[in-house]
């Protein structure tokens, strides 16, 4: 009898861990699919506000010091950047800010979505929970293109003919 | 009677235009040694090629005119037009040049809207942009927002024949101080100590509590001051003024919009001493009762919609966007299209009426402007008066604009012609944006951003947007920095030339 139990608790047990296991397995793979951009992230449907979300994009400018244990991340994908309040901590992991000269450190947020932010005078932010660096920021090309000093010197030649011209017309005039 | 443009009068203005291209291709040294300093190479020869082609056509259209001709009032007008155009496509080069632009028409776009100080933006890619460029596009908003004309003026650049009616004609009502130069160099004075105050508190702000790198802080403090002053708009970042996050930040904006937003004559009286003249000036009074209305209004509406949790907040946020709007500076701390999403439509209706009244007559705001609107407020309260007294009863109204005045038909009717062309200006732009199937508020939001050349964006302007509406917006731009006058005195003068080619008499 109590053997008869204890099979039946097994049996129910593994039933749940299937189910468990079926059910966790979508929720996984919706929340890898789930990584907005910061666009995405702008413009999300309000009833998740309050939620938490998962994005990635990179960060840009400079961390900005927010209060004594946190730090502002700005980061941008797709044309539009998002402010991020994450522990310093996690911020000073990052490497290289994007900017002219650089690519910066791509990251991947995972906090709350907060439309107007109660604690941040009604901003548009996400509150990291998880803040990690997936990929190191690079340094960028920006080419030196010779022929616009070329025609930079050109135009400053012709400049000084004209202006030696105009001085001669000007005499001539006044004569 | 139409009085035609003689062939002597366009020498005279192709001159002119030729010496403010000069000065643009000088004011771009600026930028060219920002880009030196920092090591920008790429963008040093934006700029080298951006100087080189401004000082030869510049040059080039300067040669028509070696004779010391007055400039008549007619000429004036058509100069700033086309002075205001030509500055535009000559400032334009090294944007399109820095790779940030889609084409050289959005460079254009932006380049008008830093002119005028609307604010604006078709950039791509902006985070990334160099900072001699950014440089740039602030400087636009310096040169612009003072005015092309007072800039030259202020180092007379040979406009002294015609001087006033060149001052005037540029958008500005008032002459300051006897001398139109004089005038000229005051106004650049009281923008230097504005901006060296902003740049001085905002590098504080910039480096010591939000931890910025010295260099990057003052680059930062300088332009966003410039931005805020100058009533412009543009900033450094996509974000506008959110990427700071900073209560700070948006102090130390909000006093510098509504300093940017005075009167340059206000600010001499009350310089001289005359610090009474502040709350007694109709001016003052018509912008502080409407920001305080608009800002009450836009809470109304923020509360309504329980976009925001809590009162300071909500007053915080109206009323930044408030002042913004009013005084035409268009930094914002939300995003576009939070506008329609989250900020409901009393919110919406607030912005746009404080976008379309304006700042002070004589200052770097645009809009309708508050002595204008004080003026028709007057004359309407002046006709009930009339029209209720005794018949023999003979009413005067007056009101208090540096000196006391008394309100003359005159004076009525032309703060009501510029109030009719701004309203006509607004609802075609309006018109034609939903043409271009975009929602009507957001195209109506957009037409009286630009006419009124404040810079907040309800996600319309971009460069993505139609070409013909990117046109349509400069013009806008082009034409609400001028007050109309000038742009309609050009049309009007190339109209009359094309007729007179057509009989074959030019």
């Amino acid at each position: 009898m109590i053997r008869s139990l204890k099979n039946t608790r097994t049996l129910l047990v593994s039933i749940c861990c299937i189910v468990a296991l079926f059910c966790a397995l979508p929720s996984t793979a919706a929340a890898a699919s789930d990584t907005l951009s910061p666009a995405e992230v702008v413009e999300i449907d309000r009833d998740l506000n309050g939620t938490v979300i998962e994005f990635e994009g990179e960060a840009i400018g400079e961390a900005l010091h927010a209060d004594a244990t946190h730090k502002w991340v700005n980061v941008l994908g797709d044309g539009m950047a998002v402010g991020v309040y994450v522990a310093s901590d996690s911020a000073d992991l990052v490497g290289t800010f994007g900017d002219h000269r650089h690519d910066g450190d791509i990251v991947r947020v995972s906090g709350t979505i907060n439309v107007a932010c109660d604690e941040h005078a009604g901003e548009f932010d996400v509150h990291a929970e998880r803040f990690e660096i997936i990929s190191q920021g690079e340094v960028r090309e920006t080419p030196i293109q010779p022929w616009k000093a070329v025609v930079g010197l050109l135009g400053v030649a012709v400049f000084l003919v004209e202006w030696r011209f105009y001085g001669r017309l000007k005499e001539r005039n006044l004569a | 009677m139409w009085i035609r443009l003689r062939l002597a009068d366009l020498k005279v203005i192709l001159h002119f235009v030729g010496l403010f291209v000069i000065g643009i291709g000088l004011a771009m040294l600026v930028p060219l040694v920002t880009a030196v300093v920092f090591g920008e190479w790429d963008a040093a020869l934006d700029y080298f090629m951006g100087f080189g082609l401004a000082l030869c056509i510049g040059m080039g259209m300067a040669l028509g005119r070696t004779r010391g001709e007055n400039v008549t009032h007619a000429d004036a007008l058509v100069i700033t037009a086309l002075g205001w155009l030509a500055a535009s496509l000559i400032a334009a080069v090294p944007l399109a040049l820095s790779g940030n632009y889609a084409s050289y028409l959005d460079a254009v776009f932006d380049a008008i809207s830093g002119l005028t100080t609307s604010g604006l933006t078709v950039v791509n890619d902006l985070d990334h942009m160099a900072l001699a460029h950014n440089m740039w596009r602030h400087l636009t908003h310096l040169i612009g927002g003072q005015g092309i004309i007072v800039a030259a003026l202020s180092l007379a650049v040979g406009l002294r024949g015609g001087a006033f009616s060149l001052y005037l004609a540029e958008g500005r009502d008032e002459r300051i101080l006897p001398n139109v130069l004089y005038t000229a160099r005051f106004i650049w004075f009281v923008t230097a100590v504005y901006v060296l105050i902003g740049t001085v508190v905002l590098w504080g702000v910039n480096s010591l509590h939000l931890g910025m790198a010295p260099d990057r802080g003052l680059l930062h403090a300088f332009w966003i001051s410039v931005a805020a002053y100058d009533t412009g708009g543009f900033g450094p970042q996509s974000m506008n003024a959110m990427y700071y996050h900073s209560y700070s930040f948006e102090i130390v904006g909000v006093f510098l919009m509504l300093a940017g937003t005075l009167n340059f004559n206000l600010h001499a009286q009350v310089w001289r001493g005359d610090r009474p003249e502040l709350w007694r000036n109709i001016e003052t009074r018509v912008l502080g009762i409407n920001i305080m209305l608009l800002s009450a209004l836009t809470a109304i509406g923020l509360a309504a919609t329980r976009f925001l949790p809590e009162g300071f907040e909500i007053l915080r946020k109206g009323a930044y966007h408030i002042v913004s709007a009013n005084t035409g500076t268009g930094h914002q701390t939300v995003y576009p299209g939070q506008w329609t999403s989250d900020m409901g439509g009393i919110a919406i209706v607030a912005v746009m009426l404080a976008m379309a009244a304006g700042g002070a007559v004589s200052s770097t705001a645009g809009g309708i402007k508050a002595l204008r609107l004080g003026v028709i407020l007057k004359s309407i309260v002046h006709q009930v008066k009339q029209s209720i007294a005794p018949r023999s009863a003979v009413l005067k109204a007056r009101y208090h604009h540096i000196e006391d005045k008394f309100l003359t038909p005159e004076a009525a009717s032309a703060a009501t012609t510029v109030f009719i062309l701004y309203m006509a200006t607004f609802i075609t732009g309006g018109i034609i944006g939903a043409a271009y199937g975009y929602d009507p508020v957001q195209a109506m939001f957009e037409s009286i951003s630009a006419t009124a050349n404040v810079g907040l964006s309800t996600g319309i302007t971009s460069s993505g947007m139609p070409v013909g509406l990117k046109i349509v917006y400069m013009v806008q731009m082009w034409g609400g920095r001028l007050e109309f006058i000038a742009v309609l005195t050009l049309i009007v003068q190339v109209l009359l030339s094309l007729g007179v080619r057509r009989k074959g008499s030019l």
